[in-house]
C-alpha cells in the first residue's frame, strides 16, 4: 500500500508547487507588456493560466477521443473510465477557459464576449463536452453507455479542426475590429507561458489520477452492491 | 487590477470546486465500500 | 449489388411509409415555416432590403437545421417504437446499410421540405431564392447534415432522453457545415462569383466525405445489441 501512496502524494505535491510557480511568474516573474493602460497590462497577465487551461482543456478531448477508440477496439472498461475522467476534467477546465476568456476580454476590448476564433472553439468544445457528458447520462446499461460515449468522442472529435478551420475563415471574412492578442510575447513571457502549459498538464495528470481512482472505487461499490443482491 | 484577481479566484475556485466534488465523492464511495463490505462479510458467515 | 440493394429497399420502406401519412414531411414543413415567421418577429423584418438580405440565409438555414433534426428523429425513433429496428438489424446485411439508407432518407425528406420552402422563402423575404447554385449548396448542406446526423440520431434514438438530445449532440458538430452553407447562400444572393463562393463549397464537400466515413467506421457499434 506505501508504494501506491507514493505517486499520488508525488503527483499532487508537484503539481500543485508547479502550478503556485507558475502564478509567481505570472503575477510578477514575466515582464509587462507592451500596453499603454495600467489595466490593459495587469490584465494581459491573464493569459498564462488562460491558455495554460485551454491547452488541457482541448487536450483531455484527445484523451477522451483516444481512449473512446481504444474501448470501441478491446471493450475493457479502463479505457472508458479514462475517457470519461478526461471528459469530466476537461469540462471544467473548459468552462475556466470562457470564464477567464470573459474576464480578460472586458479591460482588453470593453466587452464580455468576443466571437474571436479562439473563443468562439472553446465554446463549441464546451457544448461538446457539456453534450457528452449528458449523453452518458441518458444511457443505463454501461457497456452501450460505453459505446455510445466512444463514438460521440469519436465524431465530436474531428469535428473540432474543421470547426476551428469554418470558423476562422468566417473570422478572416468579418475581422475584428480589434486585433486580438496583441504583439508578440518576449522570451521571458515565453518562459512563463510554457512553464504554465507544463505546469497544467502534470496537474492535468495528478487531476485524471485522482478521477480514474474515484471511479474504479465506484465500480467496486457497484459490483458488491450486484453481490448482495 | 481587479480583472486580473477576479479571472485568477474564478480559476482557482473552479479547479478548488472540482477537487473539493472528487474529495466529497470519494469519501461517500468509501464509506459504502466498507458498508457494503460489511454486509458481504455478515451474508457470508450467515450462510454457513 | 446485395449491399446497394438493401441500401435501396431501406430508402424504399421508408419513402412508401412516408407517402402514406406524409406526417412527418408535413411537420417539419410547417415547422420550417413557423421558424421563418419567428425570425420575422424577432428580428423586425417589416421592410424589405438589406436588413432582410443580411438575415436571409441565416434565417433559412437555421430553418432547415431544425426541421432536419425533426426528420434525423424520425428517422430512428418511429422505429424503434414499432420495433422495426431489430428487424433491420437481422437481416443478414452489413449493418452500414442501414446507415446509408437512413442517411439518404432523410436527405431526400429534408430536400423535399426545403423545394417547398423555396417559394416560400421567396415570398417572405422578398429575395429570388431561384438559383441554381443554391440547390449545389443546400445539397451539400444537407447532405453533411444527414451524413453526422444520421449516427447520433441511432444513438439518441436509443436513450433515455431520445428527441431532445440529438439537436444537443448535432448541433456544435454540424456547425461548420452551417457557417458554410449559411457564407455560400449569402454569397449567392449577393451575386458573388463562384470562385469566392469555392472556399465555402470546399468545406462542403470535406465536410460530407469525412463524416459519412467515420460514420461507416462507427455506426456498427451504435447498433449491436
Amino acid at each position: 500500500m506505501k508504494k501506491n501512496d507514493c505517486l499520488p502524494l508525488l503527483l499532487t505535491v508537484s503539481s500543485s508547487l508547479l502550478i503556485l510557480l507558475g502564478l509567481y511568474l505570472a503575477l510578477a516573474g514575466a515582464p509587462d507588456a507592451n500596453l499603454k493602460s495600467e489595466t490593459g497590462r495587469l490584465a494581459q497577465r491573464i493569459i498564462y493560466f488562460h491558455i495554460a487551461t485551454a491547452w488541457v482543456g482541448f487536450l483531455a478531448f484527445f484523451v477522451t477521443f483516444v481512449a473512446g477508440a481504444v474501448y470501441l477496439r478491446t471493450q475493457r472498461r479502463q479505457w472508458d473510465i479514462a475517457a470519461l475522467a478526461s471528459a469530466e476534467i476537461g469540462t471544467v477546465f473548459m468552462l475556466g477557459v470562457l470564464v477567464s476568456g470573459s474576464i480578460w476580454a472586458r479591460p482588453a476590448w470593453g466587452v464580455w464576449w468576443v466571437w474571436d476564433e479562439r473563443l468562439t472553439i472553446s465554446l463549441v468544445q464546451f457544448l461538446i463536452y457539456v453534450g457528452y457528458l449528458m449523453l452518458r447520462g441518458s444511457v443505463e446499461d454501461p457497456a452501450r453507455r460505453a459505446r455510445f460515449a466512444a463514438v460521440y468522442g469519436v465524431v465530436a472529435f474531428v469535428s473540432v479542426p474543421v470547426n476551428f478551420v469554418a470558423i476562422r475563415l468566417w473570422r478572416t471574412q468579418h475581422p475584428l475590429v480589434f486585433g486580438v492578442d496583441g504583439g508578440g510575447l518576449s522570451p521571458n513571457m515565453m518562459f512563463a507561458f510554457f512553464f504554465c502549459l507544463i505546469a497544467f498538464s502534470l496537474w492535468y495528470v495528478t487531476l485524471m489520477w485522482h478521477r480514474i481512482r474515484l471511479e474504479r472505487l465506484r465500480d467496486q461499490v457497484d459490483e458488491l452492491k450486484l453481490r448482495l443482491v | 487590477m481587479g480583472y486580473l484577481i477576479a479571472a485568477y479566484a474564478v480559476l482557482w475556485a473552479i479547479s478548488f470546486g472540482l477537487v473539493l466534488s472528487m474529495h466529497l465523492r470519494q469519501r461517500r464511495l468509501q464509506l459504502d465500500l466498507r458498508v457494503l463490505r460489511q454486509l458481504v462479510e455478515d451474508a457470508a458467515s450467515s450462510d454457513e | 449489388m446485395n449491399y446497394a440493394r438493401k441500401v435501396f429497399a431501406i430508402v424504399w420502406k421508408d419513402i412508401v411509409a412516408e407517402l402514406r401519412t406524409k406526417e412527418m414531411f408535413s411537420a417539419m414543413f410547417v415547422f420550417a415555416v413557423l421558424t421563418v415567421v419567428i425570425f420575422n418577429f424577432a428580428f423586425d423584418l417589416r421592410v424589405s432590403g438589406e436588413r432582410v438580405r443580411q438575415v436571409a440565409p441565416g434565417a433559412l438555414w437555421v430553418a432547415f437545421a431544425f426541421s432536419g433534426v425533426l426528420g434525423l428523429n424520425r428517422a430512428f425513433v418511429l422505429e424503434r417504437d414499432r420495433g422495426c429496428l431489430e428487424g433491420l438489424l437481422l437481416a443478414p446485411v452489413d449493418h452500414t446499410a442501414i446507415y446509408f439508407g437512413k442517411m439518404l432518407s432523410t436527405l431526400i425528406f429534408m430536400l423535399a421540405v426545403e423545394t417547398f420552402m423555396l417559394p416560400v422563402f421567396t415570398a417572405f423575404f422578398g429575395v429570388s431564392l431561384f438559383d441554381g447554385r443554391l440547390v449545389l449548396v443546400a445539397l451539400l448542406g444537407t447532405l453533411g447534415f444527414a451524413g453526422v446526423g444520421t449516427v447520433l440520431s441511432a444513438m439518441t434514438a436509443q436513450t433515455r432522453a431520445r428527441e431532445v438530445l440529438l439537436p444537443i449532440l448535432l448541433l456544435p458538430v454540424a456547425a461548420p457545415v452551417l457557417i458554410a452553407a449559411v457564407k455560400a447562400t449569402a454569397g449567392i444572393l449577393d451575386g458573388l462569383p463562384i470562385d469566392e463562393l469555392r472556399l465555402w463549397l470546399t468545406l462542403l464537400v470535406g465536410f460530407d466525405v469525412l463524416f459519412p466515413a467515420v460514420a461507416f467506421m462507427t455506426f456498427d457499434y451504435v447498433v449491436k445489441e
